[in-house]
């Protein structure tokens, strides 16, 4: 339908380039006004890497897509985009989503920044109990012996 | 659950800790997703997550269980943390306490700081042992509430006008009133209530005679008045002299269910597009007249009552659940009120049974054709169909003269054999006059097939509501 699109360039803090349609930047609340304001061809973003960039690049192609050709089957690909999500964030491990947590909440990405909260939302409540927080999260308790167990006591009614 | 087989691969692959890193608004973020009871558990992790919690905008405490156990209950917790609790924006907090809550807790104090911390959606369930307690008044003047649900041992005490600007849902679900003035008071302090829901119990007096719903702005009014769970129905049927009064003007969807009160009274409702009613007293001209822009109704019809000659000009679905099959007559007038109805549906409750060999009611037909017969009629649905006279009299009427009809669903009665089942459903193949898909219904397509146009209509009445 049209056939020029406006393209612009977006180069993460280690110099990765990636060419994106002007549609896709403006998932990002930070980037369509950056763009708005600075109508340049190409924008560094000092405080995302390439590799967390090409994931929020792919996220956002992805969402942008459906929204475009979405239409009346709305419901349909809403669910196709659910499942796409899902898939996105299965095999990424826990260091890779807090660095899209960063990115995102930077690049204010409201819905990437959702899914990404509800990934580690979904470990926490995976665990049977605090301890097994701590090792999938790698917390370190700071509390004393006497401390802990009156925190623990305090919150007796959530332990069952 | 789905969710929790996720994360387990990737658990060995993590040591660092770089959530505890994150800002509170962010913790935040991630806790508001986990159920509160997980959420308090991250209390004990580590310092820095000792107070996170504190400030999630949801918070759901339930404590149902009918248990007298040892353990700590949520009660303790509450009271132990609400003082502790300093969201930003507190936007819903339910309360469900269960029969084990001390009679001495101070659960109105709660709904105090809750108010305080200027809550947007309120549950609150109580279900000790003790009486009825009045909550705060500080409730009745929040302008920050948007949705309440009141439930169970609550008495609504309002001495002072109600101010609650912002209030859109109310659900007050067998709470009890003070006093009659306390829930007229209640119910004329919104500016904006869309959706109200009101449960009563039969036999429980709850110090209100005459349930008067007066809201100008309300779109969707359910009303019920119900039997004790462990009650039997058929013991103390003795009347109430209670009677419901609503006038409402813009409502679009009216759901009654309420077998004991005496009278009702409505008020014309020219915005309805659904209505369920289910009554036992005599409907009368008026009271039917005020349903008459309606599009889609559900009537239970008693012996007791019958429609008398109103005129739907808009209605396209017409659900009947029928008690005594000597009412099919009186399906006729009604079918002459509804011009434009497409889907007809007839439920014939399974009391009827027992009376399967009585003498048949004969019923004289109209002098003319129904208008929604000759021309808009597509959908038929009879369940519970035994073949009564009356009722197969009824039925070659509708089959005979509908001139559009394109699918007839019959769901035979249920103590019918299969021989017998299918030779009515040949039966009624040969009454209809135009080329109709006739099936035979089991108890699953019935809710599939013919019901699942009822909820093009429910889609239908929620658009009013944007």
């Amino acid at each position: 339908m049209e056939n020029e699109k406006k393209m612009i360039t977006l180069k993460s803090s280690d110099d990765v380039t990636f060419e994106v349609e002007e549609a896709v930047v403006l998932e990002s609340q930070f980037l369509s006004h950056l763009v708005q304001d600075c109508p340049a061809p190409e924008h560094k973003i000092k405080e995302v890497t390439g590799k967390i960039l090409s994931k929020v690049v792919e996220y956002c192609e992805k969402h942008v897509v459906v929204v475009v050709d979405g239409g009346d089957s709305s419901s349909s690909s809403g669910d196709d985009l659910k499942k796409w999500d899902d898939k996105f964030i299965k095999e990424m491990d826990l260091s890779t989503v807090y660095d899209l947590i960063a990115a995102a909440n930077y690049l204010n990405i409201q819905a990437l920044l959702d899914l990404m909260c509800q990934r580690v939302a979904d470990v926490i409540t995976a665990c049977k109990d605090h301890k097994e927080i701590r090792e999938t999260l790698g917390i370190v308790s700071d509390y004393t012996a006497e401390e802990e167990a009156e925190v623990l006591k305090e919150n007796e009614w959530a332990f069952d | 659950m789905a969710e929790a087989e996720r994360p387990q691969k990737i658990l060995k692959t993590v040591s660092e800790d770089r959530i505890s890193s994150l800002p509170d608004d962010l913790l935040i973020r991630i806790l508001s997703r986990v159920p509160t009871k997980d959420a308090v558990v991250t209390t004990t992790l580590s310092k820095r997550w000792r107070f996170v919690w504190t400030m999630l905008p949801i918070l759901e405490y339930k404590d149902i269980k009918n248990s007298d156990t040892e353990s700590k209950s949520v009660w303790w917790f509450l009271d132990q943390s609400m003082r502790l609790y300093n969201p930003a924006i507190l936007e819903r907090l339910c309360i469900q306490l269960g029969p084990q809550c001390p009679v001495d807790v101070d659960v109105v104090n709660w709904v105090a700081k809750a108010v305080d911390c200027h809550v947007r959606r309120l549950f609150f369930q109580l279900l000790w042992k003790s009486e009825p307690v009045p909550l705060p008044r500080s409730l009745h003047t929040c302008k920050t509430l948007k949705e309440l649900t009141l439930s169970e041992k609550i008495i609504v005490d309002v001495p002072c006008p109600v101010s609650l600007p912002l209030l859109e849902t109310l659900n007050l679900l067998t709470v009890v009133y003070k006093d009659e003035e306390s829930h007229v008071r209640l119910l004329s302090g919104f500016t904006i209530l869309k959706y109200l829901k009101v449960v009563r119990i039969y036999g429980v007096d709850d110090n209100v005679r005459n349930f008067i719903v007066k809201v100008p702005s309300l779109r969707s009014l359910t009303y019920s008045q119900k039997y004790q769970e462990d009650e039997d129905e058929d013991e103390d049927e003795e009347d109430t002299d209670g009677s419901l009064v609503i006038d409402t003007p813009t409502l679009v969807y009216l759901e009654i269910t309420d077998t004991m009160a005496n009278t009702c009274s409505l008020k014309y409702m020219p915005s309805l597009v659904e209505a369920f009613i289910n009554f036992k007293f005599d409907l009368d001209g008026n009271f039917l007249r005020s349903l008459s822009s309606v599009k889609h109704l559900f009537l239970v019809l008693d012996n007791s009552m019958v429609p008398s000659a109103v005129n739907y000009p808009r209605l396209t679905q017409c659900d009947i659940v029928l008690f005594d099959t000597g009412l099919c007559e009186s399906l006729v007038v009604l079918l002459s009120s509804c011009p434009k109805l497409e889907i007809f549906t007839v439920n014939c409750e399974p009391e009827i049974d027992q009376e399967l060999d009585r003498v048949p009611h004969l019923w004289n037909q109209p002098h003319s054709v129904p208008e929604c017969l000759s021309s808009h009629l597509k959908i038929f649905g009879l369940k519970g169909y035994a073949g009564r006279e009356d009722e197969k009299e009824f039925t070659r009427y509708i089959l005979e003269n509908s001139k559009c009809l394109k699918m007839a669903g019959i769901l035979p009665n249920s103590t019918l054999s299969a021989e017998v089942k299918h030779k009515m459903t040949e039966e009624i193949k040969s009454m209809c006059k135009v080329s109709t898909e006739v099936r035979l219904l089991s108890d699953r397509m019935w809710y599939s097939d013919v019901c699942t146009v009822t909820n093009n209509f429910v889609s239908l009445t929620e658009d009013f509501f944007q």
